[in-house]
């Protein structure tokens, strides 16, 4: 590749010269905000967020505090009888549930193959759009919450954010100039429409997503 | 041998009148509109979003060398590695290059143009790297030895009975699966590939030029399996995919959705901004981003087909053009079908072999009516004729019969020169074979205009 820097250079060229009819001092400074071109909605976050995401065939649980969520969660794993379940949350962990509580669950987990659910925090959650904001930087990292047929999202209703625009700003102030390798907005579950534009819920990613919303 | 023209207009003739292949079509592009109708719901003023769309990209393309070079700065700053290719075997050369260095026996890829654009997958088979396509649509594709049907929707033509049937004879499936069931066949099949493979290919929705990162946007997974397993991330993009800042992604990608699928958002939106750091738990130890030009930087110096570079390939000129619905994906014999294939083709692969594309069109307008970033495709299917005729590649016939509608046309005399039936038997004797065989030729009538005229005004 000893000739890629001038490859470089003649593409950049080329470029310079097929502009040579543009004013280059005429720089408008690209709009940024753009949540006016947006349908406002009359309800809170919160709600908006349940709604969207539900919609989008996401589930969510609601709990009033810590001690509730756990239960809540608990109760899920043992009604859906899922025991190889992965806790990559620091939520979790701050609740202090009781290793006890968690240790049945956690058996196998060491081969991401047989991993049946994975339990992770997320960065921000956005309200219009019903995305969860995860990144590489927080403990799940960037395979294992869409390698899971199931995955469980634990999140304090502080949170969310408005719309996509105040979630990259809050990305962006968060994690100023050391961007994390990987971030991503995910909406509800993995889906396809590509055999005869019939939906399928879970093609390579999980199945189900659940987001527990604390408030 | 046959012209490209010549093929176009032969399949475009069978796929016309090919009633399962219509019904197929009109099914799944109906599903599309519907979604798009429900998707725009999202939206306060469509209108004034594609407007700032169009406004953000034509600041970008414009200066295109700034916001790539600040693109380049902040991606490798970061560790990540930057190639620039100006033709296809440039960036075949270094994707192969790379390949080799790591070793590569197996490469799963996430849904790229760009590269069915350089023809990556055999060039990769050439050198015996088994290439997995992981997109549901196009590994049904890749099962089937064909190029993608749509640049959204790679299997829109198929039934599901023949992908049932498809996944019988390649994966040994059992017979007469549903899609919910051919889907886990393929989840299944492609997991094991993902673990296997040493490189990730994917391409590119954006490139973001302030925190030197780039945008994929997927409903499956399969894009995020790819740039999380294996070693080594590549990502092929043409130059123009670059937007100057990553908070103009609040209005891109739900524009790019809303056109594309008819959803808000797609399922998964990534940014990568480079390889796995020290304190991450996983990702590539190693990230590529190949910049191709091929033939853009000529799109880019014609100041009026410039617009076509603002193309976010969403896809929703071809669900609502005319001629997409009836001549089919396949006819086009090109990377990009559709309206915006047919605008920007003759730049990219020559006139010559390309002008016709744009003929194939009623200039309905239908696809500039709902460019997300408003691009006057049919403005410019007329552009790339009014090239053509100047650069003298249209046919003799052609030239000769406009000559003669011309001197007819400035000449009252030669209009009003003979009856009706002459007119009819002179023009299905010269237009007959052109206004095509299944479709009515119009009538004159027996009294030109002049006469019917004249007779108006002695009778009111």
């Amino acid at each position: 590749m000893g000739n890629t820097q001038s490859i470089r250079q003649k593409i950049l060229a080329d470029i310079r010269l097929a502009l040579r009819d543009v004013d280059q001092l005429a720089v408008a400074s690209p709009v940024v905000e753009s949540s006016l071109v947006f349908r406002k909605q009359d309800e809170g976050l919160a709600d908006g967020f349940v709604r969207v995401f539900m919609g989008i065939d996401g589930r969510v649980v609601r709990c009033e505090n810590a001690v509730q969520l756990t239960a809540k969660l608990k109760a899920l794993l043992e009604r859906r009888n899922w025991k190889k379940v992965a806790i990559r949350s620091l939520l979790l962990e701050e609740f202090g549930a009781q290793p006890d509580v968690w240790r049945p669950h956690t058996e196998g987990t060491d081969n991401i193959e047989h991993i049946e659910v994975g339990i992770t925090d997320c960065e921000y959650l956005v309200s219009s759009t019903g995305s969860i904001v995860m990144s590489a930087a927080q403990s799940a990292g960037r395979t294992l919450p869409v390698y899971v047929p199931v995955h469980i999202v634990v999140a304090r209703e502080s949170q969310l954010v408005q719309d996509l625009y105040e979630a990259t700003r809050k990305m962006e102030q968060r994690y100023e100039h050391d961007y994390p390798s990987a971030w991503y907005f995910m909406s509800g579950p993995s889906r396809t429409g590509d055999i005869e534009k019939t939906l399928v819920l879970g093609v390579h990613g999980p199945i189900e997503v659940y987001v527990f919303l604390m408030k | 041998m046959r012209t490209r023209e010549q093929i176009f207009l032969r399949q475009s003739a069978s796929k016309v009148s090919d009633l399962a292949h219509r019904h197929k079509m009109n099914h799944a592009l109906k599903q599309s509109d519907d979604a798009f109708e429900k998707g725009k719901a999202l939206f306060s003023d469509l209108e004034l979003a594609r407007d700032r769309a169009h406004a953000i990209k034509k600041e970008t393309v414009e200066h295109l060398d700034t916001y790539l070079c600040e693109f380049e700065h902040n991606f490798t700053k970061r560790g990540g590695k930057v190639i620039w290719a100006q033709t296809p075997q440039d960036a075949r050369m270094a994707i192969k290059e790379i390949c080799s260095t790591y070793r590569a026996k197996t490469v799963v890829k996430s849904k790229s143009m760009v590269t069915e654009e350089i023809e990556l997958n055999d060039a990769l088979a050439d050198v015996g790297i088994e290439v997995i396509e992981t997109d549901l649509g196009e590994y049904i594709q890749q099962l089937s030895g064909e190029a993608p049907y749509h640049i959204v929707a790679p299997s829109i033509h198929k039934s599901k009975e023949e992908v049932a049937a498809l996944f019988v004879d390649e994966l040994d499936a059992a017979p007469g699966l549903r899609p919910d069931q051919l889907t886990r066949v393929a989840r299944k099949v492609l997991r094991k590939k993902f673990g296997e493979a040493e490189v990730g290919i994917t391409g590119v929705n954006f490139l973001l030029a302030d925190i030197g990162g780039m945008v994929l946007t997927e409903n499956e997974g399969n894009g995020r399996l790819t740039t999380g397993l294996p070693k080594v991330h590549i990502a092929v993009t043409g130059i123009e995919k670059v937007l100057p800042s990553v908070h103009q992604l609040a209005l891109f990608l739900p524009l790019l959705a809303t056109h594309g699928s008819g959803q808000h958002l797609t399922v998964y939106n990534s940014i990568m901004t480079g390889p796995r750091k020290g304190d991450e738990i996983d990702g590539p130890e190693e990230m590529y981003v190949i910049l191709v030009d091929n033939g853009r930087t000529k799109l880019l110096a014609d100041s009026a087909a410039r617009e076509s570079l603002y193309c976010i390939r969403c896809g929703a000129c071809l669900n609502t053009c005319p001629v997409y619905k009836n001549v089919g994906g396949h006819t086009y014999d090109t990377t990009y079908g559709g309206p915006i294939g047919s605008v920007i083709m003759p730049h990219l692969g020559g006139l010559k072999d390309h002008k016709h594309l744009s003929y194939a069109s009623s200039l309905c307008g239908s696809c500039s009516a709902v460019c997300p970033v408003r691009i006057p495709l049919h403005n410019l299917l007329l552009y790339n004729r009014q090239k053509a005729v100047e650069n003298r590649l249209n046919s003799k016939l052609e030239r000769l019969a406009i000559w003669g509608w011309k001197r007819v046309m400035l000449s009252r005399k030669l209009m009003n020169a003979g009856g009706g039936n002459v007119k009819n038997k002179v023009f299905a004797l010269t237009m007959g074979g052109i206004w095509g065989k299944d479709r009515a030729l119009p009538v004159f009538p027996q009294k030109n205009f002049s006469q019917q005229w004249k007779a108006r005004r002695q009778n009111g």
